[in-house]
């Protein structure tokens, strides 16, 4: 089991009116297998049911090891402009999972879209990562973790 | 990799306080909406667009490697991802 953490901040912007606006976000920990098989430093991510490939900003793509499958692949969002796009390529990365209690995932091979740019978040997303473990949600008792789903015997 | 458990050194600690640290309140969205902040000793030390420009200055202004500083994407709060 790896214990994932809420983050809550109210936040009140000219973006929208001052409204106040809640943001809710599941945050995991995550450290990749670099070329010389050493482990990256542990980064913050975001976990994003909705996103159906991870996404990694080009600092940290650079620095772990990868299988390229695809060059200059657009990642887009809620907007599908070509403006709105992010050039990325499409490859193959190695990272585990942790926590604060020192549990970890194994090392999992997962596609990732790795950004041309740093100027979007680390996300982890389904291919891979979510779609083998049980996402437990229960933001009203602060709890949430992934876990393991058994193998049938 | 077998999921054997150890304590946590007080440098890791340190590490993962700050890799947890979400600031006060909503300064962090009200200052750093789409870019990089490293964190040390729950204090921002640097920040920027450039993660590696932002690893390398708070480097330099703590005398920490690179790897042992915390750094975390700020979003920008219309992003519904």
């Amino acid at each position: 089991m790896i214990n994932l953490r809420f983050k809550t901040k109210l936040v009140t912007s000219e973006q929208y009116g001052y409204v106040p606006t809640k943001i809710i976000r599941l945050i995991a920990k995550v450290r990749f297998l670099k070329a010389d098989n050493s482990l990256s430093k542990a980064y913050r991510a975001l976990v994003d049911t909705g996103a159906h490939t991870s996404t990694i900003p080009a600092t940290i793509w650079k620095e772990i090891k990868f299988t390229t499958k695809t060059e200059d692949a657009w990642l887009s969002g809620i907007n599908d402009r070509p403006e709105c796009r992010v050039l990325s390529s499409i490859a193959d990365v190695e990272g585990l999972l942790l926590d604060d209690e020192n549990n970890h995932t194994k090392l999992l091979q997962f596609s990732s879209f790795l950004t041309k740019t740093d100027r979007t978040p680390l996300l982890l997303g389904v291919a891979g990562i979510l779609e083998n473990y049980r996402l437990h949600w229960d933001y009203q008792s602060n709890i949430a973790y992934l876990q393991k789903k058994r193998k049938k015997q | 990799m077998p999921n054997r458990k150890r304590k946590f050194t007080k440098k890791e600690k340190q590490y993962l306080e700050d890799l947890n640290y979400d600031g006060e309140g909503d300064e962090f969205y009200s200052k750093y909406q789409n870019m990089w902040i490293a964190v040390v000793n729950k204090q921002v030390v640097a920040y920027g667009e450039d993660l590696h420009e932002v690893e390398e200055e708070a480097s330099r202004k703590t005398g920490k490697p690179q790897e042992e500083i915390a750094v975390q994407f700020i979003e920008s709060i219309g992003s519904v991802f």
